[in-house]
């Protein structure tokens, strides 16, 4: 036996000696702790639920791909223009107040005044040969 | 779920129960696990209005990380005595200053036989020599000893490895035979 195994059975007894029986709880500390439960239980409570939203309907599921309400009005109103200047010509847009000078502007063939000899580079380039 | 109905029901579900509301499984995990804190407590404390307090508190915790608990990553044992301990180093680091003659004397409650009363006597010798160990060393004597957890249970409330915690039961028993040794004879221990 070694000097460590005497010290090891010395021990044991003394260990033995010293256990006590697992102590029990009184009833004040068994109510304190039910309580922290409690409380903690009901702070958890206290938190609101995030709120459900309400389903959408058919049409708002249909628009939304589209850019929703906005989206669509604002493909109404081109559709209704383009349609209208395919009829009437740009005539019918000259009544609209602002839209009358830009239409006179573009109306035009922008390139009526153009000449390739107003450009110097390319009458170098043409006298070069 | 009715109280009675809970003795077979793992930790993990009693912790996801009460996570829900249920306080009945509350009860039920205060029944199984704060009377081995509050053991743990007090003999690490010598204080039973101390060891409460901790108990109270390391259960609190538990309440806290309910809907949190991961069932199959630890014991719910485990980690109270983890939390326990720590707090009672926390309490017992504020303490310090305190002379060994001012701590409480365990109580003796054993009948007035001579063995018994020598079995009594060194029961207050270990607990006396233990005080005098490293908080480590005692709390893993403790739970070694006095709580009966397996080496790797103590590696896991401890924080360290199996290997370490052996080395500090060794260191542990060593320093602690050295110190009984002397007082042996006195004590009753004739087996040399």
């Amino acid at each position: 036996m070694t000097d460590n195994d005497k010290h090891e059975i010395d021990l044991d007894v003394f260990f033995e000696d010293a256990m006590e029986p697992t102590p029990e709880l009184d009833d004040a500390l068994m109510a304190r702790i039910l309580a922290d439960a409690g409380e903690v239980s009901a702070s958890r409570q206290v938190i609101p639920a995030p709120r459900q939203q309400k389903p959408k309907g058919w049409l708002r599921r249909l628009l939304e791909p589209l850019g929703g309400l906005q989206g669509m009005a604002a493909v109404g109103v081109c559709t209704v223009l383009g349609v209208t200047v395919g009829y009437t010509g740009t005539d019918s847009l000259q009544s609209i107040p602002g839209v009358g000078d830009i239409v006179a502007t573009i109306s035009g063939d922008p390139l009526d005044d153009f000449s390739y000899g107003s450009i110097a580079s390319f009458n170098d380039f043409l006298a070069e040969g | 779920m009715a109280f009675d109905a809970m003795s077979d029901t793992s930790d993990g579900d009693l912790l996801a129960l009460y996570a829900n509301g249920d306080q009945a499984a509350a009860r039920a995990l205060m029944l199984r696990h704060a009377p081995r804190v509050l053991s743990l407590a007090k003999r690490l404390l010598k204080d039973t209005v101390e060891a409460e307090d901790v108990t109270q508190e390391a259960m609190l915790r538990l309440w806290k990380v309910a809907p949190d608990w991961r069932t199959g990553e630890a014991k719910v044992s485990t980690w109270l005595y983890r939390v326990g301990s720590n707090l009672c180093t926390d309490r017992l680091r504020k303490k310090r200053g305190v002379g060994l003659d001012e701590a409480p004397e365990i109580e003796d409650e054993t009948p007035n036989v001579e063995d018994q009363m020598i079995a009594a006597d060194r029961g207050r010798a270990v607990h006396r020599a233990m005080e005098r160990l490293p908080d480590r060393q005692r709390l893993a004597l403790t739970l070694r000893h006095f709580e009966e957890q397996s080496n790797p249970e103590i590696a896991l409330v401890l924080e360290t490895s199996v290997e370490a915690v052996e080395s500090l039961l060794s260191r542990a028993r060593r320093t602690l035979a050295a110190d009984l040794s002397s007082s042996r004879s006195a004590l009753g221990l004739t087996k040399e």
